[in-house]
């Protein structure tokens, strides 16, 4: 199963998992169903069906915007990672 | 950049710097030459706090000949448990005096150039322009817009680094061989999605590891050794001790550096709230006053349970934004009566005056109580939070955080 690598700062939403096995085949499909139920979690990723502006996803080390987006196809042994931006210093 | 200089324009090293940097010379990849370039070259470090020490400690000790410290803060307590480069003898200096103090006694001979001002729209441009590489470790989102913005619009090297918690970021952002900052990340989060360390916290030691790397990328760009990090990003999670690196993209339609360098305006990026306002909010004064009248009127302080320690209103009733949010998320599900959650403690017919921090948290709560069937019209959230209270404080030690009962 895909494997979401997820940044600290959205761990609240996942009993403070930094790995979570989601089914899915595309990058999109993955994501959906990581963010499942929990609509605080949809908010935080998504803005009306778009990735947000401070939100990057990437596909084995490769930002899914050198790949197909949203629609990269996902194989059973990708790791997607979240990346959000922080600002502390 | 001081490493396109011919080799006879290079400054030559005295004796006392060929002892000092004798480590450096026997490096193969290094040597004399590498030692004379940094020597001859400069960084301007934006922020001198948690990223800012290690970097400007490093910089200083590898013989960076001139160093700029751009930061307008002093030195707090609260600062110790990372910004290492201050101390207690400079608690209330100037974090730009109190680094450099460091910075001198680690190699005298490096020129260090204090700015103890906010980096902004009218004064980014001077301040960086007189630099060859520029070191992001400022701690909020306009101050690192506008560090790009006016790096890409000089075609400057930011080296950029970013922690939270035990995540940190590490990348060098050069508009003329790869992507920028907003590249990557056009627009900052709405601020209540984007905590600060003072919120959500941040390991001390971790500033120290992404610092440290920020140097690193400083002394390669300058002296022209190794690969810089850029079009790369290094990813470092504390928790699981894991580095990854990973490729990203420069943005064909980038806000910054998709056009003309010279047509980039430099503009003041304003954090805004996107969440939907909810019930009302008091001033500390009025609360202050109500308080004092003896209302009766419930006051919860939702920060965590860290946090209390560190000081609270005496007559708050301590209930974590988590807690309180699992309480809202089992209710509305079904799963549970209200009366057998923690909202037992939160009258329904009674004002309720919440608080965090900063009143982002508290503005979260207040929300989820509305859609768990509370009366919005009675909910209020404290201005600016415990961080704008000026009135009676419960400090640490002095009482132990109100909590409701266990429910049996």
């Amino acid at each position: 199963m895909p494997v979401i690598l997820v940044p600290s700062s959205l761990r609240r939403y996942t009993d403070q998992q930094s790995r979570v096995a989601v089914t899915g085949e595309t990058v999109a499909g993955t994501l959906d169903n990581f963010v499942g139920q929990s609509s605080e979690l949809r908010n935080h990723i998504f803005n009306a069906g778009n990735l947000r502006s401070f939100i990057v996803v990437c596909k084995n080390g490769q930002d899914i915007r050198l790949l197909d987006g949203l629609a990269t196809p996902v194989a059973a042994n990708d790791e997607i990672r979240i990346l959000a931006s922080i600002a502390g210093g | 950049m001081s490493a396109r200089l011919t080799d006879p324009a290079l400054p030559e090293l005295g004796a006392a710097e060929l002892r000092r940097f004798s480590r450096h010379l026997i490096l193969p990849e290094f040597g004399l030459e590498a030692q004379r370039r940094l020597k001859a070259g400069s960084a301007l470090l934006i922020g001198a706090g948690g990223l800012g020490s290690p970097t400007a400690l490093y910089l200083a000790a590898a013989g960076v000949g001139r160093i700029g410290l751009v930061d307008p803060d002093v030195v707090e307590e609260t600062n110790l448990q990372r910004q290492v480069a201050h101390g207690h003898s400079t608690l209330g200096r100037p974090k730009t005096e109190s680094a450099a103090a460091r910075m001198r006694d680690l190699n005298p001979d490096v020129v260090i150039e204090r700015h103890d001002v906010f980096l902004n729209v009218g004064n980014a441009l001077d301040l960086i322009a007189g630099y060859d590489v520029v070191i992001d470790g400022t701690d909020n989102f306009p101050t690192r817009y506008l560090v790009n913005d006016a790096c890409v619009k000089l075609g400057k090297p930011n080296v950029y680094g970013g922690v939270l918690r035990f995540d940190g970021q590490l990348s060098v952002f050069d508009a003329r061989r790869g992507p920028c900052y907003r590249c990557l990340f056009p627009e900052p989060p709405p601020s209540e999605l984007a905590p600060n360390c003072a919120e959500a916290g941040v390991l001390g030691v971790l500033p120290g590891v992404i610092g440290a790397l920020q140097a690193t990328e400083a002394i390669k760009l300058l002296t022209g050794i190794g690969q810089p990090m850029i079009g790369r990003m290094l990813v470092y999670d504390g928790l699981d001790l894991s580095f990854t690196s990973v490729d990203i993209a420069r943005a064909p339609a980038c806000p910054c550096c998709s056009g003309p360098r010279d047509e980039i305006e430099l503009r003041e990026t304003v954090m805004v709230c996107s969440a939907p306002q909810v019930g009302r909010s008091i001033e500390a004064d009025a609360l202050q006053a109500r308080l004092a009248g003896g209302e009766a009127l419930t006051l919860v302080d939702v920060r965590n349970p860290s946090e209390w320690l560190g000081g609270t209103i005496p007559q708050a009733l301590c209930l974590s934004k988590p807690a309180l949010t699992e309480a809202v998320d089992l209710v509305l599900s079904g799963g549970l009566r209200p009366e057998n959650t923690l909202l037992d403690a939160l009258p329904r017919d009674r004002e309720i005056v919440l608080y965090c921090q900063s009143g982002l948290r508290s503005a979260a709560v207040i929300r989820s109580l509305t859609a768990a069937g509370y009366d919005p019209s009675l909910l209020y959230n404290l201005e600016k939070g415990f961080a704008g209270w000026t009135g009676p404080r419960a400090e640490p030690g002095e009482a132990r955080p109100r909590q409701p009962a266990p429910a049996d």
